[in-house]
């Protein structure tokens, strides 16, 4: 289901008449004026609806000798919430293309000449500063405390603070022998 | 209270918007916005007829056959409106013009109750 699709149909679906239909219709399938009857919508009312839920995809429909039966999308109501939001979108490079942006505005005003200046007030951004820091560690390598200093002195000299919010943060973790890049 | 026939057609207008609206006010809290939506185009219907029926009254000699001629006039648009959408299976458009020919009808018997066929 494209985002369009869903944005379409969670339209649709916030309605109580079209909710209505859909689970008369979940019963069993159903022509207009049987809709209407037991709706107590008028059959014009029903139609218009129908229209809708078929647009959006929530119902089909089979002409028959007198009437058109309306069935339930039931595929389409097996879709989970989940994978609609997981399904990867046009969106979901803008965004990425965005945060990019984002994080290099950061690191432009926190950092001069490769020094941290300050550290960020706001956690996203301290975070962002963190992670720009932790790029000077190899992973699988474990560093002694004084090592870890020396290197995060070269960028701020409050190295204590830096060091600790690193394992906070988890882009770090520290045992009895030392220290180790995670992130 | 003024009882004299044309008073009690202005009143009938009146009636009509207020219920419409408040049906629409009890849609919207029960989340049936599109049918909400068809009451306000229903109380819309009966304001224009308001207005039209005022308009009458001041300006024409004959408001009665002033109004009942703009009570043909007004809604053949909307049937030709119906029609075409019928033609084209659109079951939104059809479902909306039907409504402000209902209401138009409506008028009408309201109309012919309180005045008759004489006019």
């Amino acid at each position: 289901m494209t985002e369009l699709e869903a944005v379409r149909l969670f339209k649709c679906l916030a309605d109580k008449s079209r909710l209505q239909i859909l689970k008369s219709l979940a019963v069993e399938d159903m022509y207009v004026e049987r809709l209407a009857e037991r709706l107590s919508l008028t059959p014009s009312t029903v139609s218009f609806h129908l229209k809708k839920l078929s647009e959006a995809g929530a119902v089909s429909s089979v002409k028959t000798q007198y009437y058109t039966m309306y069935s339930l999308r039931r595929d389409i109501f097996k879709t989970s919430i989940l994978d609609i939001i997981q399904e990867k979108s046009e969106e979901a490079d803008l965004q990425a293309q965005r945060d990019a942006r984002y994080r290099q505005r950061v690191i432009d005003s926190f950092f001069e000449y490769g020094k941290l200046k300050a550290i960020p007030a706001q956690r996203k951004k301290e975070r962002i500063i963190l992670e720009e820091i932790v790029k000077s560690f190899d992973f699988g390598r474990k560093y002694a405390e004084r090592e870890v200093n020396l290197i995060i002195a070269d960028f701020f000299d409050d190295f204590c603070t830096i060091r600790r919010d690193m394992i906070s943060e988890n882009l770090m973790a520290r045992d009895k022998t030392g220290y180790w890049r995670l992130l | 209270m003024n009882n004299t026939p044309s008073a009690m057609f202005s009143a009938f207008l009146t009636e009509q918007v207020d219920a419409c609206r408040a049906r629409e006010q009890n849609l919207l809290s029960e989340s049936r916005k599109d049918e909400a939506n068809f009451e306000k185009i229903r109380a819309n219907i009966f304001e224009i007829f308001q207005s039209v029926w005022s308009a009458a009254n001041k300006t024409s000699e004959n408001p009665q056959r002033f109004f009942l001629k703009k009570l043909e006039e007004i809604p053949v648009n909307w049937r030709n409106s119906l029609e075409k959408a019928i033609r084209y299976d659109d079951a939104v458009k059809a479902h909306i013009e039907t409504i402000k020919l209902e209401a138009a009808e409506e008028i009408k018997g309201a109309f012919r109750r309180t005045w008759g066929d004489q006019i």
